[in-house]
């Protein structure tokens, strides 16, 4: 019975989902009212079983049946239910909720409407799979549908040249990093033959059976290369800021609230692995530590409230990776529940910012303090001046993604000249074939 | 140095200020977002007649300049014009046509009832070879020209005949290209603007503030100049040729000519340059302008601001880029090509009209049918259109108003027991209405909300003052509220200090590392309850928020320090603190005279207004424009107290004004979000009209509730069968609503303004869509009341009227567009999303109801008086004969209304002088949404 209502969690949004897009494919899309209703409701109802779920305190993988099969090897659907996987999923469910609630009267008479509901629900789809998922080829189905709709619907509108860039922007980074993902995925089957998470009794957290202490720092390496991207952690964060081209409630949720904390919530699942690699562990503390510094320099010099907000995201994501890298995990457990609330209300409000100034000007009775002394007072003027300059230029890391895509664009090319050579040497040149790589250039 | 190089170098130097003047006239002039005040976007043009100067002004700022054919064609199909209207508007042209048994003016007639299915090119391509344009007739062509069209013969040989026909005819036109420089500019050097102009203007959103040195050119040296690691590819060498200028101490000028004669530019081609980058990024260049000459408006300090400056730096790195990337500036020549759609239109026109290939003789008659359709081209169509749409409405409503006056319904209460003035402010016709409707013995009229006190004014919290008067006021008193127990003021001060610290410091870890760290792991999980509270039960969360509000903090009687002794000198900032009792004389004595009360009734209400609404940029431009965008219950207030003074009533009874000793005046307050009322200085209403305030007051709440209800037909996700209680419970809560984009419609629907007594207009249903401006022209022998009335209504109505229409007719060009990914940027502005050039106008939210048209005042008044006021003042001419307003008269003899066309008045012929008639407000609006015609509403007539 437990398991039936674990695996509704996941169903309940995905069947929406279903009848949303045939109703769509139809050209029946319904009306504002019967959308936010049954999105509303689904996300409810899947916060509600999460919670339900959770107070039995049980930890248990379930089986449902089998996803797909290579050759004699097949892959089943496998799902986790713990206390943690458990706690992410009925966060996962209030938040959707409450953006579905707030986006009824947001988006009301916006001709994206329905589009905004249905990606919000496939998203919280992919979400869900990523907490729930009992192994790592799951992870990657949910990780993807979440970048998909993020780029979605950072370009919602369209019709701009802005929101288009900076959703392929994301989705640039996100393809980048998946790579580790994938990887993990690859060598994972290498060394142990499954992705699958083992469970031991009553312990929140899973188990791989990697044996040495090697293939724990690739596949831990390989696991925080794809929490980069997701996770907007140092050096590939750029593209957060530029994602609030999206309405405001998508913001609150993917980047304030859920998709950044995917990452962590990755690192989380993996820890067995990182308990195995000093290596690892180091390099998601400094990762971590590093996008703190890095956020919380670059946020301080933003002029408006949606940048300053992001980075804000940014700093605190990578104080909870750093966290997750020293062993503490239910510090960052917590640090994630909290800041997904704080910061969701904080993006959602974020057009009241005038008030609030205003409000905050009556209370105190003066005209706001200046902040930002700390450098000012530390620093002599010259190196004041060139730190200022490098927050403004969002350190020397904003074009990092576009050089790592030259690279391995010209990894590819290069490749490629030598596949032709190889060829060339074996006499089956062709002189009027022109590689496809070279035909986009 | 190249020979040209040398030539160029001994140009003579122009002149920067006429430029940057020219320049700066253009941009938009929208102040920081919180002192938004109404006004005519295309302010520029208005030394252009209205047609002319709308669609100028389209070709610099490539926009709109009247509303889409779609639009139009529901209207037509709506019945809101008609073969009438459009006939009224055509101007003659008998000439007759070559094709066709018709002359031009009956072409275009037609043409103009044809919304035509014109495809873009390349989908005319499509539309030959599989859609089968070629085959058949179009299927909406009437059965008479389908029959006259195959009298030419087999159909589709005459279709192709006719094709062809045209097709040969049709000259290639010229086709621009996309400026490739343009886009690289747009992509390398906008960004960077953007970002140095947000930090720059930063008012306190960003946690470390810039380190400004000198103005807008020199912090861009200062900073740009430094080494701070790698910098993008194209910014390579800025850092050095920044340091050469600083070393060669550079000012503006100089940096904008050597960019200028760097670029290539001949000396009478730089105001062209200058406008093109000014424009480029126009909201940014604006605020920089607005700030160099109204530092004032800045929400805290502004800072130093010149547009040169603005101009050098976007210069200076497009002539950095043009150094680097010299290729870019490849000239693209452009192609020649046949227009296709104007090929298609042609051709489903001559279909429409039933014009087969045998009605054109010669091919020149395929020219000359072609020039007849590129000659009424979709321009000069939408003018008309947009005429005829405006028409139609005038008709309707002055026929109406004639309707209403041929049934001799005027009231007035003869002696009324209560009389309150609003602003005349449309939002508030239909209070009044309701006001009228509940009470017979209530009179209202309509003046400008800021009650004629010209002041500053600080409340007991607020920490700077702000005028409240219209904006072309410059006002030199301030008045400040002040508690009457200074000892619990203080204790409550501190009581709100130690609130507004704990937010201070929350907002202070906003971004930090440390603090934010603490705070979100520890106490995060709190911001869930105000976060699911506030989005699902807005209501309740409102009435929690003001309860604790009110335990924590409490309230404290206050007073408006009014009084100033006349020989007290101005204080530091040059404001005289209150005002002597002969200005205050004055001031009474010239708002009751122009609003025309002369029988005063025991109990007369003040009613000052504003809005208050959450998660709202705009919030301003729902506020009292004659309060310059500011709360209007102080000026109320202030007005009520001024009435009161018994020093102030002996003035006024010296001349000639007596106010009654049993009268009494208090000042409230309108919200027009919410539908609340406040009043002031409630304690000190006389003993014998405390009852009497209680009734007024319960009748005011009861007409709030109904104004609440008549607002929510409006608004789609409110059923319109709700009940006024369940109307009002609403707007309640959707001001306080965070997820609420529209937490009301502003002025949208404005589309009148009547000048004229109350009893003319009481009990017609005007559909919130009228100024109202109380004006009695028999107690105005010379004129000059309504000369001082017309110069301050006129404009301001207007700037009103024109923004919401602009800002409706291009959404995105005049206005600021959507709000769902508005991003407010150092508290002065909104951007698109994370990097856009700051938006201005309104936001599609807001005007989403609105139909643009042009402002119709009807003033009650002889014509003749009207055209002699027009001959003096000139500003208020410039506006009427340019026709940025439209301008009708309804005499006070006879009452026959005259219309104002081309500099003289010709007598209004009705089509058809009747008014529906309405029991009440209600069951006119019930369960309606549309925009509804006037009508006579017999309870406002008891």
């Amino acid at each position: 019975m437990t398991e039936t209502f674990a695996i509704s969690i996941l169903l309940l949004p995905l069947s929406l989902m279903v009848v949303l897009s045939l109703a769509w494919w139809f050209s029946r899309p319904l009306g504002e009212k019967w959308t936010t209703r049954l999105v509303v409701w689904s996300f409810a109802l899947s916060a509600a079983l999460a919670l339900g779920v959770l107070t039995q305190g049980r930890s248990f993988l379930t089986q449902p049946g089998a996803w797909f099969s290579v050759g004699h090897y097949t892959s089943t659907w496998d799902f986790c239910i713990d206390p943690l996987s458990l706690i992410f999923a009925a966060l996962t469910g209030i938040l959707l909720f409450v953006i579905a609630v707030f986006s009824r009267d947001y988006l009301h008479r916006e001709s994206g409407f329905f589009r905004f509901y249905l990606l919000l629900t496939l998203f919280g789809f992919g979400v869900l799979m990523v907490v729930l998922a009992g192994n790592l080829e799951q992870v990657f189905l949910g990780w993807e549908l979440v970048g998909l709709t993020s780029a979605l619907l950072i370009a919602f509108f369209a019709h701009r040249p802005g929101p288009t860039a900076n959703g392929f922007r994301a989705f640039l980074t996100y393809r980048l990093c998946d790579i580790g993902l994938l990887s993990a995925v690859v060598w994972l089957h290498h060394t142990t033959g499954t992705t699958d998470f083992h469970v031991i009794e009553n312990d929140g957290f899973v188990h791989y059976g990697i044996s040495t202490a090697g293939s724990a720092t690739v596949i831990g390496l390989l696991l925080l290369v794809a929490c980069l991207g997701k996770s907007a952690l140092f050096p590939v964060g750029g593209w957060l800021p530029r994602a609030m081209e999206g309405p405001t409630p998508s913001s609150a949720v993917f980047y304030g609230a859920l998709s950044v904390h995917l990452g962590p919530y990755l690192l989380l699942r993996a820890r067995p692995i990182f308990e195995d690699s000093t290596i690892a562990s180091a390099a998601v503390v400094i990762i971590g530590l590093l996008t703190a510094f890095h956020g919380s320099l670059v946020g301080r010099v933003q002029p408006d409230i949606k940048g300053a907000l992001a980075y804000g995201s940014m700093t605190q994501v990578g104080l909870i990776v750093a966290e997750i890298g020293l062993g503490l995990e239910w510090l960052a457990v917590l640090h994630i529940v909290g800041h997904a609330c704080i910061r969701t209300f904080e993006i959602l409000r974020a057009p009241s910012v005038l008030h609030e100034y205003h409000h905050l000007e009556l209370s105190l009775g003066s005209v706001l303090p200046r902040m930002g002394q700390h450098y000012e007072q530390l620093l002599p003027a010259k190196l004041r001046h060139r730190l200022y300059l490098h927050a403004l230029n969002e350190g020397p890391v904003e074009p990092v993604p576009f050089y790592l895509l030259g690279l391995w664009r010209k990894m590819c090319l290069g490749f490629d000249r030598w596949e032709r050579k190889l060829e060339d040497l074996f006499g089956s040149s062709n002189p009027q074939s022109q590689s496809p790589l070279e035909v986009i250039k | 140095m190249t020979i040209a190089a040398k030539r160029l170098a001994n140009e003579q130097v122009p002149d920067f200020d006429s430029l940057i003047e020219h320049v700066g006239h253009l941009l938009p002039s929208q102040a920081p977002i919180r002192r938004f005040v109404h006004h005519n976007t295309l302010h520029a043009f208005e030394h252009l007649h209205f047609e002319e100067a709308v669609v100028e002004a389209a070709k610099l700022f490539d926009t709109e300049p009247f509303p889409t054919e779609a639009f139009f064609k529901k209207q037509w199909e709506d019945g809101r014009i008609t073969v009438e209207d459009l006939d009224s508007v055509l101007p003659q042209d008998d000439e007759q046509l070559s094709t066709g048994d018709w002359t031009r003016r009956e072409f275009r007639l037609f043409r103009l009832q044809q919304f035509l299915p014109v495809a873009a090119p390349a989908k005319v391509k499509y539309e030959i070879t599989e859609g089968g344009c070629l085959e058949k007739i179009h299927p909406a062509v009437s059965e008479e020209a389908r029959k006259s069209l195959l009298d030419c013969g087999e159909e589709a040989h005459t279709l192709k005949a006719l094709w062809e026909g045209l097709s040969k005819e049709l000259s290639p036109q010229r086709i621009p290209q996309d400026d490739s420089k343009k886009k690289l500019v747009a992509q390398t050097v906008h960004p960077l603007m953007i970002r140095f102009c947000g930090v720059y203007l930063d008012q306190g959103i960003a946690y470390w503030p810039i380190l400004r040195e000198g103005g807008f050119y020199r912090t861009f040296l200062s900073l740009f100049s430094q080494s701070a690691g790698p910098v993008l590819p194209w910014m390579k060498g800025l850092k050095e040729r920044l340091q050469c200028q600083i070393a060669e101490r550079w000012n503006a000028e100089k940096a904008l000519e050597q960019a200028l004669r760097q670029l290539g530019y001949r000396t009478e081609q730089w105001e062209q340059a200058c406008l093109d980058r000014a424009l480029a990024l126009r909201g940014w260049a604006g605020m920089i302008h607005q700030l160099e000459h109204r530092p004032d408006l800045a929400p805290i300090a502004a800072p130093p601001c010149r547009l040169i400056d603005y101009l050098a730096v976007y210069f200076q790195l497009e002539a950095h880029l043009d150094t680097r990337y010299p290729q870019a500036n490849r000239k693209n020549f452009p192609r020649h090509e046949k227009n296709l759609s104007l090929l298609h239109e042609a051709f489903l026109l001559a279909q429409f009209a039933g014009l087969g290939p045998n009605s054109f003789g010669k091919p020149q008659d395929y020219k000359d049918f072609l020039d007849e359709v590129v000659n009424f081209h979709e321009i000069e169509r939408r003018r008309y259109l947009f005429l005829a749409f405006e028409h139609h409405y005038v008709v309707s409503v002055l026929d109406s108003l004639q309707g209403h006056h041929e049934q001799g319904e005027y009231r007035r209460s003869k002696a009324p027991r209560f009389q309150s003035v609003f602003c005349i402010d449309d939002r508030e016709e239909s209070l009044r209405r309701h006001l009228e409707e509940l009470s017979p013995e209530m009179e209202t009229f309509g003046y400008a909300g800021f009650y004629n006190v010209p002041m500053a004014y600080q409340s007991l919290d607020d920490v700077h003052s702000r005028p409240l008067c219209p904006v072309a006021i410059q006002p030199r008193h301030l008045v400040r509220e002040v508690a009457t127990d200074e000892d619990t003021a203080g204790k409550r001060a501190g009581r709100m200090k130690g609130l507004g610290l704990v937010s201070q410091t929350a907002r202070a870890q906003r971004t930090g590392m440390i603090g934010g760290f603490f705070m979100n792991s520890l106490v995060g999980f709190l911001a869930g309850i105000p976060l699911v509270g506030k989005t699902l039960f807005p209501g309740l969360a409102r009435e929690l928020t003001h309860t604790l509000e009110h335990t924590l903090v409490g309230r404290v009687p206050t007073r408006l320090a009014i009084e100033r002794n006349p020989e007290e000198p101005p204080n530091e900032d040059g404001y005289f603190e209150g005002f002597t009792v002969d200005e205050m004389t004055d001031i009474v004595a010239g708002a009751m005279k122009t609003m025309g009360a002369v029988e005063l009734a025991p109990l007369f209400i003040v009613v000052g207004h504003g809005s208050s609404s959450l998660n709202n940029p705009h919030e301003a431009a729902y506020n009292c424009g004659a309060a310059s965008g500011g709360l209007g219950g102080p000026n109320a207030r202030a007005f009520s107290a001024m009435a009161n003074h018994p020093e102030v009533r002996k003035g006024l009874a010296q001349r000639g004004y007596h106010i009654p000793e049993q009268t009494w005046f208090v000042g409230g307050y309108h919200n027009t979000c919410d539908d609340t009322m406040d009043y002031y200085d409630v304690d000190l209403i006389p003993e014998h009209l405390v009852k009497e305030f209680e009734d007024a007051k319960a009748l005011l709440h009861r007409a709030c509730v109904l104004d609440a209800h008549e607002r929510c037909r409006r608004f789609e996700n409110v059923p319109t069968s709700c009940s006024p209680e369940q109307a009002y419970q609403h707007v309640l809560a959707r001001a306080e609503n965070l997820a609420q984009t529209r937490p009301e419609y502003g002025h949208c629907t404005n589309s009148l303004c009547i000048v004229g007594r109350r009893d003319r207009s009481r009990g017609v249903f005007l559909d919130r869509r009228a100024f109202l401006v109380s004006y009695n022209p028999e107690l105005d022998e010379n004129g000059e009341i309504l000369a001082g009335l017309l110069q301050s209504v006129g404009p301001v109505g207007a700037g009103i009227n024109l923004e919401y229409l602009f800002s409706a007719v291009d959404r995105a060009g005049y206005g600021s567009g959507t709000k769902l990914p508005h991003n407010v940027t150092g508290l002065i502005g909104v951007m698109d999303g994370y990097s856009s050039d700051l938006r201005t106008g309104l936001t599609s939210q807001m005007i989403e109801i609105h139909e643009p048209m042009r402002l119709l005042n009807i003033v009650e008044a002889e014509p003749e008086r009207i055209l002699k006021i027009l001959e003096e003042k000139e500003g208020l001419r410039a506006l009427v004969e340019r026709g940025w307003i439209l301008l009708a008269a309804q005499s006070p003899k006879n009452g026959d209304f005259w219309v104002y066309r081309n500099g003289k008045f010709e007598a209004h012929r009705a089509r058809n002088a009747w008014i529906e008639t309405v029991d009440t407000s209600i069951a006119h609006y019930k369960g309606r949404r549309d925009h509804l015609p006037c009508a006579q509403v017999r309870a406002g007539l008891r």
